[in-house]
């Protein structure tokens, strides 16, 4: 009995910290300043393509359930942070442009 | 020796071996509890992360996406400190892959975006120039005729 919970141990151990532990990680679990980051990258994007569809799908990247509150997330930790003024400007053109799609493709 | 002893001895052996075997039954089962354990009832989620843990599908999202914006605005000094927190071990390489790969894939405007970021984080006068259209730069001329010095001989002329 001692082996075996011995071994149950030692192998969950294994199991949970070695074998199972995902060495990369994915863009959501990004910190919130390389969100805001990659936010703003989109948000330079659309200012340049004006193409509103590719920004949303550019912005499901960072996996929020909503891209709309995603952007409003950045844009508040960017003006927290004191982003440079164009930054944040160009951040809130977008989130102004989602907002006023219709319901769903936000 | 009497078969009574050598039953004895027999009885000494057994416990060992089988605990060694509990041993291997119990870690497999361990292993096979911890995976289970970590996978569906407390699953690792990991929060904060920086972008060179992520893994390389989207790190190349993330590449790609510093590529087209600096493509669109021209901001070099923004690009590259963006490239530098993907912490690629050779971003020329990493940039000039993921290049070739767009291209295959059809997608233009990427590849060109990617190879125009690749060109700029090349160093200078680096000869391996071109990185997205290897094919259409001019091929080396494979047979080259080789001049073979002929040896003529001195005319010999008579002398009186």
């Amino acid at each position: 009995v001692i082996a075996i919970l011995a071994g149950i141990g030692f192998g969950m151990f294994l199991g949970y910290e070695v074998i199972a532990r995902p060495a990369e990680t994915n863009a959501p679990s990004l910190r919130i300043d390389f969100k805001t980051d990659y936010a703003l990258m989109v948000s330079e994007l659309y200012a340049q393509e004006g193409d509103a569809a590719k920004a949303i799908a550019r912005m499901t990247y960072l996996g929020e359930s909503s891209p709309l509150q995603m952007l409003q997330t950045a844009i508040a930790y960017a003006q927290e942070v004191q982003y440079d003024p164009d930054d944040v400007q160009s951040m809130l053109n977008l989130a102004a442009v989602i907002q006023v799609l219709p319901e769903g493709t936000q | 020796m009497s078969e009574e002893t050598q039953e004895i001895r027999l009885a000494d052996h057994l416990p060992e071996k089988h605990g060694a075997w509990y041993l291997v039954t119990g870690l497999i089962m361990g292993l096979i509890l911890g995976m289970i354990y970590a996978r569906w009832v407390n699953p690792i989620i990991y929060e904060n992360t920086e972008p060179s843990s992520l893994n390389e599908t989207d790190k190349d999202i993330y590449r790609s996406t510093i590529a087209q914006v600096f493509a669109k605005t021209g901001a070099l000094d923004r690009a590259l400190r963006r490239m530098e927190l993907l912490e690629d071990e050779d971003p020329f390489l990493a940039l000039g892959s993921q290049a070739q790969l767009a291209l295959a894939q059809g997608k233009e405007d990427e590849a060109r975006a990617l190879a125009m970021l690749a060109s700029n984080l090349q160093p200078v006068n680096d000869p391996s120039a071109d990185i997205l259209e290897p094919a259409q730069t001019l091929p080396e001329p494979t047979a080259t005729l080789q001049r073979i010095p002929t040896q003529t001989l001195p005319i010999e002329t008579q002398t009186p």
